[in-house]
This record gives structure tokens, C-alpha cells and sequence, in this order.
């Protein structure tokens, strides 16, 4: 490790870093703007500037921007020169010179980390007393808010947009003191990742415009860590409240998952949680009643009558097992589609046997290789599609600096270095998705010749099976692929659910399993679709079809359905088949939706941020979200509470009180083998540090003692929270948290988000006390085969039928998220994709109306021609309104 | 009378076309270099002590020795025919009068570093110029000095002219590369040097017109014979754009063996100052390096005679002393307001900033708007010291160096001419009115930063 | 859709050929010049758009770099834009002089175009004829020495050649 001397005293650093990160992990305060520790340096502000000495004899030094110079062994710096100090401090009054003098009303204002930087350097005084530039600000659509004169040309904007999420409708313009960053004419931002702009800007160009609504400032929020409930990534965020609403959702670093970004479905989705259309009062017989008369009547559904539970893949672990405590293991069924049920157990197979290790984000961002098999994961898992680009990117850029040695923060010179060499990424998908335009090779297949090419690869890489009728176009494609992954060292196989198509996923293990055969360390990531998915399916419940089965033979069920929608998932006829059967049907859920009108008992369940719980990623990756307030309406409570109140009725034993959290997830420890270890994805609730709880609010929290006057002059107790060690007051413990309890990033000096650079072990890197989550999948049952084999038969078009498969879109196929009026606005219109050739048979053009039969319901949508989409195959927006309950992955029939 | 070993031929009529030019020796520079091995002409080069003609005076030779190889890797010469700094037009000159002479330095060039596609990035408002290079390319292709297999030496070149568009910083190497890759002209930060990743990743060259030029009399006379010229590590001729006050403006080709006095006051150069008046002042080296009073700029501050060579105007340091620079030889007489005409450098390198790093950006502009209250009469005293502060702040702390161009002019200024700015601060009725006019420089002053 | 005539669009591709393969965004300058002497003085986005499409690179790139150079006019200018040059040099040489008596000719000011939509007055930073101060830019071409008599034929000279051409 290289020993450098920073104002005479000499530390350990670590090799390949640049001096800004070695000073920042060293827990120097040093000023930076355009230095962003997952986007490198580019060396423009000149904000970091440091003394550097040629030895320990030389005093007068040079300056150097410390962003821009590696450490070597034996360096002299100062941080502390007072001409590095004067120029640091002339450096923030230039950017100061044009920036508006608002602060005090200015929406970043205390989040802001040009306010930071500039107290850090001392600047105090203004010396420039001219008139300020001014710009014209741009209508950037429903997440984005335009500031531009409050812009410091720091480029960061740019250089996440453009370059590390691939955005072509934002750039830099014009050019000497008044370039101007923005789009080339008012409009939506289009890149799914838009949102981040507001975090990577150092001060307020690019804001939250849904916080602008209902705004409040950063440091009179009550947040709480949290996880996303959009995708199956399960993204680490933080939820921030206020007088009773949700009013944003920022990112809660996790090196291994999200690191600094959010997709803006995860940012800008939470707004369902202030939703007009929650379900607030438990509801006997669509009649409000109170908490007694509810509990009389569960008393009398409960007892005497047969009980199954149908789990839930968006809710929580803990409610999903409270309810199979209270239903009994036999009794618990799973409320989504056979066929994905049968995936997603194929997945916890793979996953459990432990043969290949799942891929984490940042393990696919460090992937040198990567093969997509039938996931268009843009749209069904967005951050992973943003790891994927990071991978092709670094490797690419890893390739371009072999020859010619250059440090990876080097941004600008690595690209230079790099010009068009990206790495190696095969995406094979149904029909063209927004990675194509950065992958090797793209593939347009059906879901069983996805499958075929998997096998072909895996078969090339290591000779396992005879290929019987493998076209020889096919078999050249596997071979240049497998030779492609050959040179590869840790490459990663991503899948998922979207084919609904076993094969795929079994070729999908082949591969990795064929590459670990020939000595490389690969790894896997299966997408599924939900934040809980994964949980369910580890939870092992008995498929829907049971349950339908199983109220068509018994005549006195009492159904208790967990947080769904069943005619989401389902389709209609055998979801009104089985309610229609049920003797009685118990809703908990936090929206009104087409199952909780059937409910005959609806009770109100929490969302994420009125509750605890804890969800399962894609990764098997055990992540606690904490409640980050009280609701007024005492009603709202976690449906595990719930669950657990029905199970003491049951037993007898109701005395009044809720079960606490750390009792559900001990059981649930107990209970099921398989979640054994996910108490340790977060602190019990006795956990505290030197007797202090951790405050939901920073010490600056304001109104405490005025803002419920309203109801009591008299500032109330603050309630307790018996289920984490947070504390919903401003007072504790001060200090840095367990990594997986940090309320809200804030450190002296530091109110911006970039106040995580002090909760990480080194910049970039790890945070303090480890990265948040348990992975679950760790221990190898052995129950796998060494190769699957089983390669499916070469998709065939059928007379007058087509294979329905989903088009998933980010914004829209979600079904939380469309609650957010800026995601609603940006969902497409339901629409069906047919390839040339089937619309011309069918005589239907662009636009036409055709209707979908299946066994039991049409559909009807207007016709979209899609050119890389294969013959016999129909694709429709999934998740869109009039596309629910449709049976993927089956054949049916289409009609004018 | 000096040597003249570029436009000595820029007199004969037609000397422009073909014909004309291979009449007159033309050419012959290329067929004497086909003849030796490329290493042995870089040798030629770094013999002659031939120094970028371009500003910053870098030993040709051994840029080009820099010159990365790798196999299979093609390399680029890139001739620099973005003029643009205030005061120099020797480039434009050179290139209309006797376009043929860069072409032939530039197949040499492109012999001894291997470059078969060779780009000549000229400032997009030397539009008609461009018609003069291609007409001059074709001409040479016709006649087998271009093309394939020039000579039946094997080698293949061929030239092309590209035009910028209006951004002076593109006279930046880098910029000008990331110019011709067809990028905004953002400065790149160095390492990797272009030599060893320059025009589309390439090893690449980046050449001045004029010093591309000499190489053809370098080879011609051999590159000894080229370094007897001139004094000390000022080997050769030089091109000097003299512009201002002065009887005769022009471009001239001095071997830096004469005085600065005699520049200014020869019939054969300058010719003197017009109308009798009195010389106050003079930037010798196009406007970004320092100005020099006339106390100075004839002699240095040691007493010696000042001469025409990158040491002597050098001499001093900035305390005392300027730069060669690019040879744009600015005279200002005793009418002219020093305030005044470092304001319009001072709006000028804001203007061309290319806007990516903070003090270039952000300290251009400052000055400017600080030198338009000055000179309009709106001055402060404590702003001269502030434009000094932030000057200085500016200089060496910018990834490219358009912030010291900037610097240097307004740091001169004050330091030279500060009773000046005090002149306008005190009295700026009277300094709308009329000028400072010539003031004491007797002795160079220091200043005193704030 | 604007499209360059066949002439331009051959010396588009000779252009776009001078770059190896894969560099042909390195023919961005040279187009945007084209077009913009092709479509009237000035790129509006559909001119940008279409040079965009020849070089099959994002739109957005074209912007880009177009609003970065000063050669570019983005907004229509008039017939003859007279750019006269102010900085140092020229402007120790009457520069001044010559812009206000441009303005009082024209009846216009700086950046403006005259109603007819004849001429353009921009102020421009030096373009390398110092020796030949005052000048301006006109077209092609620059107009050197200038005086008061100068600009009057200038102006002249514009008039008639765009009575000789309606």
C-alpha cells in the first residue's frame, strides 16, 4: 500500500486511487464538483486543488487538482497550503459569481452541496458586483425540474445521462460562459433514469419536481431506510415524510445493489402511497366498520370455517408468513400464474443448489461478459439494465487501457483511449429492447429457440449433449458466442420470467454451469417480477390451481387474500371461479383494486411506509424497509399485524396488543429453513448504541412542537416504535448507524447526499459496517444436476394460433407505480405487437383493432407491427390497463 | 538583409501554381527526403533546432521523436492552420502566397512519421484559402507528389483540408483534435499526449503551418546548416505578423539575428510608428503574451539591446520581459489606451473560452465586464487590484492554456501600466474624453498583489 | 424533408470518405458549413437533423457541437452579413469607428438584421488580418482596409449585386 504524506503526517492508501479519493476516504473534507466517485474525473472545476511537493524538502509546491493526480508511494501533499486554500476558496467565488443568491428559498437549499462546498472553503465574501447570466429554463416533463441559472458547469448532468445511462435527449450547448445544459427543445426527459440528475447535480438545476408539489425541506423530513417496491432489484432508498404524505424517495447507497442511482420508477413511483384511492376503514360487506365490530366478525369467519391464505409476491415477508401461520402450511397458496409459479420455483432450485453464485449489481457491473437470455430487463429491471451498460462500458474501457496504462477514474482519457471498444454482451431477447444498441450481438428469437441457442452455447463451451436438428446459422452464433465467453474470466448469465418458458432458464444455468466447467467464475441473475417474488417462491406455497380446485371440493372456505390483485395475475374466469366458491373472503390490502371489491371483510394494510417488512430481491437478497411514519388513521398497519391479531383470535389468546416485528421474523426463522439468517438483514428491535435509538429526523427537524397545534397545543409524547430501533423523534444517537438503518445521509459540513462519502469504508466503496441485505441463497443442497440438457424443440407457428407473450414497459406495467401521475402520463397505451408477415396474413395494418381470444377471455388492442418480432408470436403491453389477467405464455387465437 | 528561406519566392508571379513553384526549386526537398530513411530526417530536424513556430516554441524534432509506433496502428500528422491569435497572420500568408511550400513540407513530414492521411485543420473564416490548399493538394497529386506510391518511394499520402468554424480555441492541439473528430473543441487533458493517442486514438502530430514549412528548407540546406541561422537556440527564420501602429503592417521573415529596435524601425520592416507619434507600447508575440512598454521592449532590463529571438524577448521573465509567442507583433503608439485594448483581449479569450474548467469560464468573463467599468469610467481603485487577484488565480490552474492567455495580457497591463488604470479610476470624465497618452515607464514597478 | 442538391450531396460523400471507417462523425464540421451555405445562411434543426441522419449519429450530437462554434448561425440572418472584427489590433486601427459607422448606415445595431432582411451587423473576435485592420468577413471573403468610403461601396456593391440577381 502506498504511504503518502498529507501536511506532514503520513497514511496508507490505497494503491490506483486518485489523491481526492484517498483524502476523502482518509476523512479529509475536500472540496469537489465535477468528481463523482461512480463517474470518475474529468478534472474541470478545479475545486479539489491541492499542494503537491516533489519531496519532503521542496516548500513551495505546486498545485494540483487532486481529482486528477493518482497517489504514489512516498508523496507529499497539503490539503492545508494556504495558496491551495486561497485558490480552492476562488474557485467556489468564480462559481459563485453567476449563482443566484437565494438559498433561503431555494428548493436545494440544506441539501445542497455547492452551499457545502462553499462554507467548507471559507468563501464569505462577494467581490463580483455585476449583473448574473441568466438563462431560459426547459420544461423537462413530470420528474425533472429546470433551474438552469443556478448551473455551476460542473457537467455532471451530462456525463450521467449521456455517458453512464445512455440518454440522447440531454446534452451541453453553446459554448465559453454560457454553455447551457439541457435538451435541444422543452420536453420529457426519455430516459428512464432522469431522476438521478438530481442527485448527481451538485446544486438545485435539476430537482424533484413531484417534491416541489408538496415540498418540504430535506432536514424536516422524517425518513426512514427503505426499499423499492417497483422491480425485483430491490434498490435501497430512503422514503421521506411530512404532516402525514410521502414526499420523496432518494437513494440509500448500497455498493452492492443500486450504488448512487434509482430508476425513476423507483423515485418517482411512491406516490401511491398518498393515493385517493386507499382503502382507509375495515369494511364488513362494503359497509366501514369499527375496530370491535371487525374483530366480532373475523371471530365468527375465522373459527368453524376452513382457512387457506393466498401469499402474496408484493408484500412482505413477514405478512406472507403471518399469513401462512395463521392458514397453516397446507392451507398456503400462491396468487400468481401457474406457469411463472413453476419458473420461479425452477429459479429457487437453481438458486438454492448454490452450483452457481447469484449475481449481484455491482457483480454484473464488474462482469466482463454478459449474456442476456429473454429478459428485456430495460423495462422489468432497469437498474440491472444500467449494470449491464456499466459493464460493457468498464470492460471496454478495461480493454482500451491494456496497451496503453491509464487509471480507471480517468474518465475522460479512458474514453478517449476507449473511442467505440465496448465489451462483450450478447442480448437475446423476443423482440428489440433499448440495450441492443450497446450489445455485440443481438438476437430476435422465440422463447424455446432462445432457449436452443442457450443450450448451443453451453454445448460449445463444454461438450455435454449431442445437438440433434440444430440449424447450422444457430450453431455458428454459439459457437462465436462461447468462443466470445472463453476469453472471459467472470462473466454473468441474466434471465427471467418474461418468456415464460422453463427451457430458457434451464439453458440459462447450462451456460454458467458449462463456464464454472471450463474454469471461469460465472454468475447468475434470474429476473422475476415482483419485490417479493423471490420470497414467495422460497416460500414453497401450493400453486392457484390448488387453491381453486380445493374451494370447488370444499364448501366452507374463508379465503384471506394477501395485499393483490388477483385479476391482475390471473386470469378472470378462474379468479371469479374461485371467489365465487369461497365462503368467505378477507382482503388486506393498501389499495382498492378489482379483488378488494369482491372482499367481503377488507382490512387496511400499510404500504411500505406505514409498515416494517422485509423483501426478498432477485439476487435472494433479505432487505428490511422500516416504517418511516405514523399514520393519523390508526387503521393503516402492516397486514403481518393484522394476520398475526387473526391468528390470537383463532388460538384464543387475543389479548389487544400487536405481535412485535422481531416475534414474526424469529418464527418465520423457525418456521422455514430456507429463510434461516434474515433476522440478520437488519438490527432487532432492542438494538441500540450507547442506550439511544436512531432518530427518524436530523437534529435540525423543525416545528415539532407547533406542527400538531392544530390538535393540542401541548407538544405530543412521540410514539414509540416497538419494531426497529428507529426512533420517530430527533433525538439519539448522532452518530453513523448500522449500515442497514441509516435514516438519511447527513454528516457536519455535509447536508448534501454526497454526505455518503463518510459513511463508506473507502470512497465508492463498501459501506461502514458492510453492505445492507442478507443473501439467502449461500448453502448448496446439492439437489441439481451437473447440465439440464433437455433442449426444447425448435419453435414452430401454429395454424391460426399465436404464443402470447408480455411486453414489459418501466413505466406502466407496474402496478403501484402507475399511482404516481408522472409515471401514469408516461405509461403507454396498451397496444399488440405482431411481426410483418402475421399482420399481413392477417390482413391488419398498424393500428388496427384485433381481438386476443383465450380459454376464456378477449382482448382487444390496437395492432403494432414489429419488425424483429417472430412469426407466430403475439406480444402485448403487460400490466396496462385492459392487458390483466392474460395467460402468457399461451397459445391463442387472434380475430379481426 | 536578413535570410529568407520561406517567403523569399512569394514575389515571382505564379509562384502560387505548380508549374511556377517546381521552377523555382520547389519540390526539391522531396525528393532529396524520399531518398533517406524517415528516422534519419527526424534527426535532420532535431539537428536544425527548429522550435514550433505555433506559440509555444517546442523543439520540433523532438515532438516528433515522441511519436508513438505501434504496430498495425496508423499515425497522423495534423497540420495546425487554426490562426487565430490576435496579431498573427504569418500562417494565412504563407498558405495563400505560397501554398505550395507547406504542401511540400507536409509530404515530408508525412514521410518521416509515416502518415498517409494528413490533415490541415484551418480556422473555418480562411474559407477562400481552403479553395487555395485544394487546388495546390491536386495540383501536387497530378504531378505525383501525392496520392499512391509518390516517387515509386512505396510511401501513399494524402492531404486533406478541413475547416474549423469560429472557435479559437481549436488552435489548442488537443481541442483541434477533438475539432477534426467532429466534437466541440473542449481541450483534452493531458496524459495520454497526442503522440501517443491523438486523432482518433492514434499516435498523432500537431504542427504549426510555419513550422511544417520549414522543414522544407531544413531538408534542403540539412538541418546544421538550418541551425547556423539565427542565435543560440533561436536557429532559422521566422515569420513576424506586424500589425498597429506602424508604418509598415505585414508579414516578414527575420533569422532572429536582428534587434528589436530595428524591427520596429527599419524601412524594411515595421517602418516606423505613423504620424511621427511616439511608440508606448508593444505585444511581440501575439496578444495572450505580455505587453512591454517602450523603455522595455528595446532594451531589457539588464540594459542589453533586446533582439528578435525566443531568449531575448524572453528576458525577465514576466516581471520584465514577453514572449516570442507567435510572432504577432503588436505596436501601439502613444495615442492608444492600454485599458482599452486589454479590455477587447480580455472580451476576446472570454469569448473563446471553451467554457469546460471554472476559472477560464467563470474568471474570463469576470475580467472583462471588470476592465468595461474601468474603461467606461466606472472603475474602482480596489478593482485593478481584484483583476490583478484573479489573474493570477487563473494563471496555471486551467487544463489547457487559454487561462494563462487570458492571464498574461491583463497581468502585463497592470503591471506595467497601472498608473493607467489609476488614470481612469481617478478621472473617468476625462478618460472618456481623451487618452492616458505616454506616461514615465522608466522603471519597471512591482506590483503588489492584494 | 430538406435534402442537399446532388452536387452537394456528392461533395457530402467525398467529405465522408476522407475519414477512415467508423470516424465519419470527424465530417460534422465540414457538413454543418455545407448546409449551411446550401440552406440559406443559417442551420434550423431540420437542416441539423438531416446532417445528422448522413452521418447516421443522434441529433442531439449535431446541436452539440453547432451551438459550440461561432460560424454557425442558428437563428436566419440576412443576405450579407458583414462581421466586422473588433478586437485589439483592428480596433488600435479604427475598428470602432467603422462599426458605428456601419450602424448609422444600416440604421441597425449589432446583431441585427435590416428590415429588407439585406444585412447583418455582427461583431466578430479577431480573424487573423491584423496587418490589414479594420477588415470584416463578408461571404467568403475579407474586406480589409476599411474605411468610411469602403463601406459605402461595400454596401453599394450588396445592393446592386442583389438588384442584378431578383
Amino acid at each position: 500500500m502506498p504511504k503518502i504524506f498529507i501536511d506532514n503526517t503520513s497514511y496508507e492508501v490505497k494503491a490506483g486511487k486518485n489523491v481526492l479519493e484517498a483524502c476523502l476516504t482518509l476523512g479529509f473534507d475536500l472540496p469537489y464538483f465535477c468528481w463523482h466517485p461512480a463517474m470518475g474525473s474529468v478534472g474541470a472545476c478545479r475545486q479539489c486543488a491541492v499542494k503537491v511537493y516533489k519531496d519532503e524538502n521542496d516548500t513551495s509546491g505546486k498545485i494540483i487538482m487532486s481529482c486528477m493526480e493518482g497517489v504514489r508511494d512516498g508523496m507529499h501533499l497539503s490539503i492545508d497550503d494556504k495558496a491551495a486554500k486561497a485558490f480552492r476558496e476562488q474557485v467556489i467565488e468564480w462559481l459563485m459569481t453567476n449563482h443566484p443568491h437565494d438559498c433561503p428559498v431555494c428548493d436545494e437549499g440544506g441539501s445542497c452541496h455547492l452551499q457545502d462546498m462553499t462554507v467548507m472553503t471559507g468563501h464569505d465574501y462577494r467581490r463580483y458586483d455585476y449583473k448574473k447570466r441568466t438563462y431560459v429554463n426547459q420544461y423537462l416533463g413530470p420528474f425533472i425540474h429546470h433551474e438552469m441559472n443556478r448551473c455551476i458547469q460542473c457537467y455532471r448532468c451530462v456525463r450521467f445521462y449521456k455517458d453512464y445511462a445512455g440518454g440522447k435527449d440531454l446534452n451541453v450547448f453553446a459554448a465559453h460562459n454560457h454553455v447551457y445544459f439541457g435538451r435541444e427543445k422543452d420536453g420529457t426527459l426519455e430516459s428512464p433514469f432522469s431522476g438521478n440528475l438530481a442527485e448527481v447535480c451538485p446544486t438545485g438545476v435539476f430537482t424533484d419536481k413531484t417534491l416541489r408539489q408538496h415540498y418540504t425541506r430535506k432536514w424536516d423530513l422524517t425518513s426512514a431506510p427503505s426499499v423499492c417496491q417497483h422491480c425485483s432489484v430491490g434498490c435501497n432508498t430512503i422514503a421521506g415524510e411530512r404532516y402525514g404524505g410521502l414526499r420523496n424517495i432518494v437513494n440509500r447507497y448500497n455498493a452492492e445493489v443500486n450504488g448512487y442511482f434509482l430508476c425513476d420508477r423507483g423515485r418517482f413511483g411512491y406516490e401511491f402511497v398518498n393515493s385517493e384511492n386507499r382503502i382507509t376503514k375495515p369494511q364488513v360487506m362494503h359497509q366501514a366498520v369499527d375496530e370491535n365490530a371487525l374483530m366480532h366478525h373475523l371471530e365468527t369467519v375465522l373459527t368453524n370455517h376452513s382457512l387457506i391464505g393466498i401469499g402474496s409476491p408484493r408484500a412482505s415477508m413477514e405478512s406472507n408468513f403471518a399469513l401462512l401461520d395463521l392458514v397453516g402450511k397446507e392451507n398456503f397458496f400462491c396468487g400468481v400464474y401457474n406457469e411463472e409459479m413453476m419458473l420461479e420455483r425452477r429459479i429457487t432450485d437453481i438458486l438454492d443448489s448454490g452450483k452457481i453464485p447469484v449475481a449481484s449489481l455491482k457483480q454484473i457491473e464488474d462482469a466482463d461478459a454478459v449474456v442476456i437470455l429473454g429478459e428485456d430487463i430495460w423495462n422489468t429491471a432497469p437498474m440491472m439494465a444500467l449494470a449491464v451498460r456499466q459493464s460493457v462500458m468498464k470492460t471496454g474501457g478495461r480493454e482500451a487501457t491494456e496497451k496503453t496504462p491509464m487509471p480507471e477514474w480517468h474518465e475522460l482519457a479512458v474514453k478517449e483511449l476507449q473511442q467505440n471498444t465496448k465489451g462483450f454482451m450478447v442480448n437475446v431477447t423476443v423482440t428489440e429492447t433499448s440495450l441492443d444498441e450497446i450489445a455485440s450481438l443481438n438476437i430476435n428469437a422465440a422463447p424455446d429457440d432462445i432457449a436452443r441457442l442457450g443450450f448451443a452455447i453451453a454445448n460449445h463451451i463444454h461438450p455435454s449433449l449431442e445437438l440433434k436438428n440444430f440449424e447450422e446459422a444457430v450453431l455458428a452464433k454459439a459457437k462465436t458466442i462461447a468462443d466470445e465467453l472463453l476469453k472471459c474470466s467472470n462473466p454473468v448469465i441474466i434471465t427471467g420470467t418474461s418468456c415464460y418458458n422453463d427451457p430458457v432458464l434451464r439453458a440459462a444455468f447450462d451456460i454458467a454451469a458449462a463456464l464454472k466447467a471450463a474454469g471461469k467464475a460465472p454468475a447468475i441473475a434470474f429476473v422475476v417480477p415482483e419485490c417479493n417474488s423471490m420470497g414467495l417462491a422460497m416460500m414453497r406455497g401450493h400453486a392457484f390451481d390448488t387453491a381453486v380446485r380445493r374451494v370447488n371440493r370444499e364448501p366452507n372456505v374463508t379465503a384471506v387474500i394477501l395485499e393483490q390483485d388477483l385479476y391482475r395475475n390471473l386470469p378472470a374466469g378462474i379468479v371469479d371461479e374461485f371467489l365465487s366458491k369461497c365462503r368467505n373472503i378477507i382482503v388486506l390490502d393498501s389499495l382498492n383494486n378489482a379483488t378488494t371489491e369482491k372482499a367481503h371483510v377488507l382490512i387496511p394494510a400499510s404500504t411500505f411506509a406505514e409498515g416494517d417488512g422485509t423483501l426478498i430481491s432477485y439476487e435472494g437478497r433479505a432487505q428490511r424497509y422500516y416504517q418511516v411514519y405514523v399514520p393519523d388513521n390508526k387503521y393503516i398497519r402492516e397486514s403481518w399485524k393484522w394476520l398475526s391479531r387473526m391468528k390470537m383470535i383463532i388460538s384464543g389468546k387475543a389479548n389487544g396488543h400487536d405481535p412485535h416485528h422481531d416475534s414474526v421474523i424469529s418464527s418465520l426463522e423457525t418456521a422455514l429453513r430456507q429463510f434461516a439468517g434474515i433476522s440478520a438483514a437488519a438490527p432487532s428491535s432492542g438494538f441500540s448504541i450507547h442506550g439511544e435509538q436512531i432518530p427518524r429526523e436530523p437534529h435540525r427537524y423543525s416545528g415539532r412542537t407547533a406542527m400538531l397545534a392544530n390538535r393540542n397545543v401541548s407538544e405530543p409524547k412521540p410514539v414509540a416504535d416497538g419494531d426497529s430501533p428507529l426512533s420517530f423523534t430527533m433525538e439519539g444517537y448522532q452518530g453513523t448507524p448500522p449500515s442497514s438503518a441509516i435514516p438519511f445521509f447527513w454528516k457536519p459540513g455535509w447536508n448534501s447526499p454526497q454526505a455518503v462519502n463518510k459513511y463508506q469504508q473507502e470512497i465508492g466503496g463498501d459501506l461502514i459496517g458492510g453492505n445492507p441485505g442478507v443473501r439467502l441463497f449461500v448453502k448448496s443442497s446439492g439437489n441439481m444436476p451437473e447440465f439440464f440438457k433437455d433442449y426444447p424443440e425448435h419453435f414452430r407457428e401454429r395454424q391460426n394460433k399465436w404464443l402470447l407473450l408480455p411486453q414489459s414497459h418501466v413505466f406502466g406495467s407496474d402496478e403501484l407505480s402507475v399511482y404516481s401521475a408522472g409515471i401514469a402520463g408516461r405509461s403507454p397505451e396498451p397496444y399488440m405487437g405482431l411481426s410483418p408477415v402475421d399482420a399481413k396474413m392477417l390482413d391488419v395494418t398498424e393500428g388496427s383493432q384485433v381481438t386476443i381470444k383465450s380459454e376464456k377471455e378477449e382482448y382487444s388492442f390496437p395492432v403494432k407491427i414489429v419488425e424483429s418480432l417472430r412469426n407466430g408470436i403475439v406480444l402485448v403491453s403487460k400490466g396496462l390497463p385492459g392487458t390483466q389477467g392474460m395467460s402468457w405464455g399461451n397459445w391463442v387465437e387472434l380475430a379481426k | 538583409m536578413g535570410k529568407k528561406l520561406l517567403i523569399d519566392r512569394v514575389g515571382i508571379e505564379g509562384i502560387r501554381y505548380f508549374d511556377t513553384y517546381r521552377k523555382h526549386g520547389g519540390y526539391a526537398s522531396v525528393e532529396k527526403a524520399f531518398k533517406m530513411a524517415p528516422a534519419d530526417i527526424v534527426e535532420e530536424i532535431k539537428k536544425s533546432g527548429l522550435r514550433g513556430r505555433g506559440g509555444a516554441g517546442f523543439p520540433t524534432g523532438m515532438k516528433w521523436s515522441f511519436l508513438a509506433k505501434p504496430e498495425g496502428v496508423p499515425r497522423y500528422l495534423v497540420c495546425n492552420a487554426d490562426e487565430s491569435e490576435p496579431g498573427t497572420f504569418k500562417d494565412r500568408y504563407l498558405m495563400e502566397f505560397i501554398p505550395h511550400l507547406l504542401i511540400e513540407g507536409l509530404v515530408v513530414s508525412s514521410f518521416a512519421l509515416g502518415s498517409n492521411r494528413t490533415f490541415i485543420y484551418i480556422r473555418g473564416e480562411y474559407a477562400w484559402i481552403v479553395d487555395i490548399l485544394e487546388q495546390a493538394i491536386e495540383e501536387a497529386r497530378q504531378n505525383g507528389f501525392l496520392g499512391n506510391n509518390i516517387l515509386n518511394s512505396g510511401f501513399d499520402c494524402e492531404i486533406y483540408v478541413q475547416r474549423g468554424a469560429g472557435a479559437y480555441i481549436c488552435g489548442e492541439e488537443t481541442a483541434l483534435l477533438e475539432s477534426l473528430e467532429g466534437k466541440r473543441g473542449n481541450p483534452r487533458i493531458k496524459p495520454p499526449f497526442p503522440a501517443v493517442k491523438g486523432l482518433w486514438d492514434s499516435p498523432t502530430v500537431v504542427n504549426n503551418v510555419e513550422t511544417l514549412a520549414a522543414v522544407v528548407p531544413i531538408i534542403n540546406m540539412g538541418g546544421d546548416a538550418y541551425s547556423q541561422i539565427g542565435i543560440g537556440k533561436s536557429t532559422g527564420t521566422k515569420l513576424i505578423s506586424a500589425c498597429g501602429n506602424i508604418n509598415r503592417p505585414g508579414v516578414y521573415e527575420i533569422d532572429m539575428t536582428i534587434s528589436v529596435e530595428e524591427f520596429v524601425y527599419s524601412d524594411e520592416y515595421c517602418g516606423g510608428i505613423p504620424n511621427g507619434k511616439k511608440l508606448k507600447a508593444c505585444i511581440p508575440g501575439g496578444s495572450s503574451v505580455p505587453i512591454l512598454p517602450a523603455n522595455l521592449l528595446f532594451k531589457t532590463a539588464k540594459g542589453e539591446k533586446r533582439m528578435m529571438t525566443y531568449e531575448s524577448l524572453a528576458d525577465g521573465g514576466f516581471q520584465t520581459g514577453s514572449m516570442m509567442g507567435s510572432g504577432g507583433f503588436i505596436v501601439l503608439d502613444e495615442d492608444q489606451c492600454v485599458v482599452r485594448h486589454t479590455l477587447t483581449l480580455a472580451r476576446f479569450y472570454r469569448h473563446e473560452s471553451c467554457g469546460q474548467c471554472s476559472p477560464c469560464r467563470e474568471g474570463t468573463g469576470w475580467m472583462e465586464k471588470i476592465l468595461n467599468n474601468i474603461e467606461y469610467g466606472r472603475g474602482k481603485m480596489n478593482d485593478i487590484d481584484l483583476l490583478w487577484d484573479i489573474q493570477r488565480r487563473i494563471e496555471g490552474n486551467t487544463i489547457c492554456p487559454l487561462g494563462d492567455a487570458a492571464a498574461w495580457p491583463v497581468a502585463a497591463a497592470i503591471r506595467h501600466f497601472r498608473d493607467e488604470f489609476e488614470w481612469h479610476v481617478l478621472n473617468p470624465e476625462e478618460s472618456q474624453k481623451r487618452n492616458y497618452g505616454l506616461a514615465n515607464y522608466a522603471e519597471p514597478r512591482e506590483v503588489v498583489a492584494s | 424533408m430538406i435534402t442537399f442538391s446532388e452536387n452537394k450531396l456528392k461533395e457530402a460523400q467525398r467529405i465522408i470518405n476522407r475519414y477512415p471507417q467508423g470516424k465519419q462523425k470527424s465530417a460534422l464540421l465540414p457538413l454543418l458549413h455545407l448546409a449551411q451555405d446550401e440552406f440559406g445562411g443559417w442551420l434550423d434543426v431540420p437542416a441539423m437533423d438531416y446532417i445528422a441522419s448522413l452521418l447516421n449519429i443522434e441529433p442531439i450530437e449535431v446541436y452539440e457541437v453547432a451551438t459550440f462554434y461561432s460560424m454557425y448561425n442558428l437563428k436566419p440572418v440576412g443576405r450579407h452579413v458583414f462581421e466586422v472584427c473588433q478586437t485589439g489590433p483592428c480596433m488600435l486601427r479604427g475598428s470602432d469607428q467603422i462599426i458605428d459607422y456601419i450602424k448609422q448606415r444600416l440604421q441597425i445595431n449589432v446583431g441585427e438584421t435590416t428590415p429588407d432582411g439585406m444585412f447583418t451587423l455582427k461583431t466578430v473576435e479577431c480573424l487573423g488580418a491584423c496587418g490589414y485592420a479594420p477588415m470584416m468577413q463578408l461571404g467568403k471573403t475579407f474586406r480589409e482596409h476599411l474605411n468610411e468610403e469602403k463601406v459605402d461601396q461595400i454596401i453599394e456593391e450588396c445592393r446592386s449585386k442583389a438588384a442584378r440577381n431578383n
